[in-house]
């Protein structure tokens, strides 16, 4: 039993309002009404009587040196959660949407439990009701981080926004009354902020931020970078600064922050930099008649990455087909796009865009008129003679539409001569030559590249060199 | 010390380790600590480098923010050394199995924000593993005394961060609390060294 002193007069009554809570099922608060009488000193007892559940009768005992007075007072004792608390509540003011996250406060219990959550949107001045959300989960017996997100239908700047959360545990052996727990205390997003958010604009531009902050509250300074600037005041809760010709950031933007007192940091961040260059030196060719590779050359960098970055997108005209292309800072500009059956005259135009602006390049090409042959592959020399050399050389790709020109390198260590060959071309094949007017026994090196017959465009790269001795006479 | 008798009562009674196995792995794993604890402050340079002012002041020192499901090792040094050495384990096992999916989360952000930083991606990817790597042995030293570990984390750094700012911010309060944690499992396995001497 736990003993109580309460003062109290004239002849004891029964406790009123009798109530007896338990926030976490393992600890039971009683509390009650000392009746208006209660001046003279009155000792109250309190014995819980354990039944087989527990559903009891809680008994209180008034007495005083010479009065002793034993009330019964059944109470049906409530499980009430403790108020929860909300971690963070932040805003992506981009996409309208509220990140909220809180405790569960798991630990509290010893077992797992079924718990619901309340969660409660208000807006305006007035505290209105935008939506009441329920949201269940099972506590685990530790404590756990809980998230959720809600996006408004109007921008979260317009207004001041509001959320708070409640609980309520939904323990199935407990008797007892089960209630939501009280609101947590009303939150509003990290109400300081600077604007605008995450802005890119062209190098040169002046820009004029933002601090909001909560009433009460008051900016020690403002920087750009690590420039201070002076402080334009616009109201109670907000100052501003003019930024003027702002250059190139660097990957992760400028930050842009306020000092608030007293050492509260809060910021956005600007992104400077170009809009893309038109695309220099656009060339298409095919390597192997099955894919049309573009190649070029982007230009005046944009000092933008990531989501900021220049993408490209090349397409061939008449619309045939867009090729949306996805291309990163560190690889080369290039993109591959298939040839078609029957189809000479390709029109690409190639599509520079990021955040800032828009450029692009075209190209017409006649495909016969851009063949850039891979480097000739599995080159071997043999000879049964002693003036003769028999060459082989492997070539990927389809040219059975083509002629090919090869050009044969013959040197030794007093003469070099350059040998040109023509052929058909063929699928993805091998291509044989033979070379005469060798010297008995003398030893060469080969070596052989080869391009378009009829339309010359560029030459392969040589293949590697192979060296041959001939035959004595 | 009474902890310490107890722990290695319950040691002897619930591991097959000896004691010379466990002051063996007490003393691997504070090499660790040795390890982790420069490259938490190499980490914690080189990201502030790559965010820009203020972050790249010497004097940024922003209050410190609770990093949800890390738990903050600013418990004052007096209470801290006044736990026992099984409570002292079980903050350092939360911490270091909660901290590489917050580092995870801020190396994704960074190679979204830092494209081309890649000696910093690098050293995140490092410090989650080696992270991993002194959470596995801390877990290792509990189970051998006997201590039960804490349970397994939900780590992660809630939402897509709602900012750029706001993503620089959160990752620089990881790395700062990735330093913290490193200098106080360092002290802590420098204790329990003292304690279990080969």
């Amino acid at each position: 039993c736990n003993y109580v002193d309460v003062a109290v007069s004239g002849f004891p009554e029964a406790p009123g309002n009798w109530k007896c809570i338990t926030h976490d099922l393992n600890r039971m608060i009683c509390s009650w009404d000392a009746t208006s009488s209660a001046n003279r000193g009155l000792t109250y007892k309190i014995c819980q009587f354990r039944a087989a559940a527990i559903k009891t009768p809680v008994s209180a005992v008034a007495g005083n040196d010479f009065e002793c007075m034993l009330f019964f007072l059944v109470s049906f004792q409530a499980l009430i959660p403790l108020t929860p608390q909300i971690l963070n509540l932040s805003a992506d003011f981009s996409t309208y949407t509220l990140y909220l996250t809180w405790n569960d406060s798991g630990s509290v219990f010893q077992h797992e439990l079924d718990a619901s959550w309340q969660i409660q949107i208000l807006y305006k001045e007035t505290m209105e009701t935008v939506t009441l959300i329920n949201y269940d989960s099972k506590l685990t017996g530790k404590d756990s981080i809980l998230f959720w997100n809600w996006t408004s239908d109007i921008p979260l700047e317009c207004t001041s926004y509001y959320v708070k959360i409640r609980c309520y545990i939904n323990e199935l052996y407990f008797t007892g009354r089960k209630e939501w727990s009280e609101w947590s205390p009303v939150r509003t997003p990290n109400s300081v902020m600077v604007f605008p958010q995450d802005k890119v604009v062209l190098v040169g531009s002046n820009v004029t931020f933002c601090c909001l902050y909560n009433e009460g509250k008051s900016v020690k300074f403002m920087k750009y970078g690590s420039e201070s600037y002076p402080l334009l005041r616009l109201s109670k809760w907000s100052s501003a600064i003019k930024v003027q010709n702002v250059s190139a950031s660097v990957p992760s933007g400028t930050n842009v922050w306020c000092s608030l007192v007293p050492d509260d940091v809060e910021g956005t961040v600007l992104f400077v930099g170009y809009a893309p260059d038109t695309p220099q030196n656009l060339n298409c060719e095919t390597r192997t008649f099955i894919t049309i590779t573009c190649s070029w050359n982007p230009g005046r960098p944009t000092a933008l990455y990531s989501k900021r970055r220049t993408k490209y997108i090349l397409f061939e005209s008449p619309k045939y087909m867009e090729l949306p292309l996805k291309t990163t800072p560190t690889s080369k500009h290039a993109c591959d796009f298939p040839v078609h059956a029957n189809q000479k005259i390709y029109n690409f135009t190639l599509s520079a865009s990021n955040p800032l602006g828009q450029a692009e390049s075209s190209l017409l090409i006649d495909v016969n008129q851009r063949v850039h042959l891979e480097t000739p592959d599995k080159f071997t020399v043999s000879t049964n003679s002693s003036t003769h050399a028999h060459l082989s050389w492997y070539i990927p790709g389809n040219f059975i539409k083509i002629r090919l020109l090869c050009q044969i390198e013959i040197s030794n260590s007093n003469s070099e001569r350059q040998l040109n060959v023509s052929m058909a071309g063929a699928e993805n094949s091998n291509y044989r030559a033979w070379v005469d007017a060798l010297h008995p026994y003398g030893t060469y090196t080969f070596r052989v590249r080869c391009s378009a017959s009829e339309y010359f465009w560029k030459w392969s790269k040589w293949s590697e060199g192979k060296k041959l001795t001939t035959l004595e006479a | 010390p009474v902890d310490h008798a107890n722990l290695l009562s319950s040691a002897s009674s619930s591991s097959s380790l000896s004691q010379q196995e466990v002051a063996t792995k007490i003393k691997q794993t504070h090499r660790l600590t040795v390890l982790l604890k420069h490259c938490s402050e190499q980490l914690l340079a080189e990201y502030v480098r790559h965010q820009g002012e203020p972050f790249s002041s010497p004097d940024f020192q922003p209050p410190a923010v609770a990093v949800p499901g890390l738990p903050s090792p600013s418990v004052p040094p007096e209470p801290w050394q006044a736990l026992s050495d099984g409570k002292r384990l079980w903050h350092l096992v939360a911490a270091y199995t909660t901290l590489p999916g917050l580092l995870g989360s801020v190396l994704r952000q960074q190679a979204e924000l830092n494209p081309l930083a890649s000696e910093l991606h690098r050293q995140l990817e490092a410090a989650a593993r080696q992270c991993r790597g002194l959470a596995g042995n801390l877990e290792g030293i509990m189970g051998a005394l006997g201590v039960p570990g804490p349970p397994p984390p939900s780590s992660s750094l809630g939402g897509p961060p709602p900012s750029a700012f706001l993503a620089k911010m959160s990752g620089y309060h990881v790395c700062r609390l990735h330093r913290d944690w490193a200098m106080r499992s360092h002290e802590a396995l420098g204790l329990l060294r003292t304690k279990y001497p080969l």
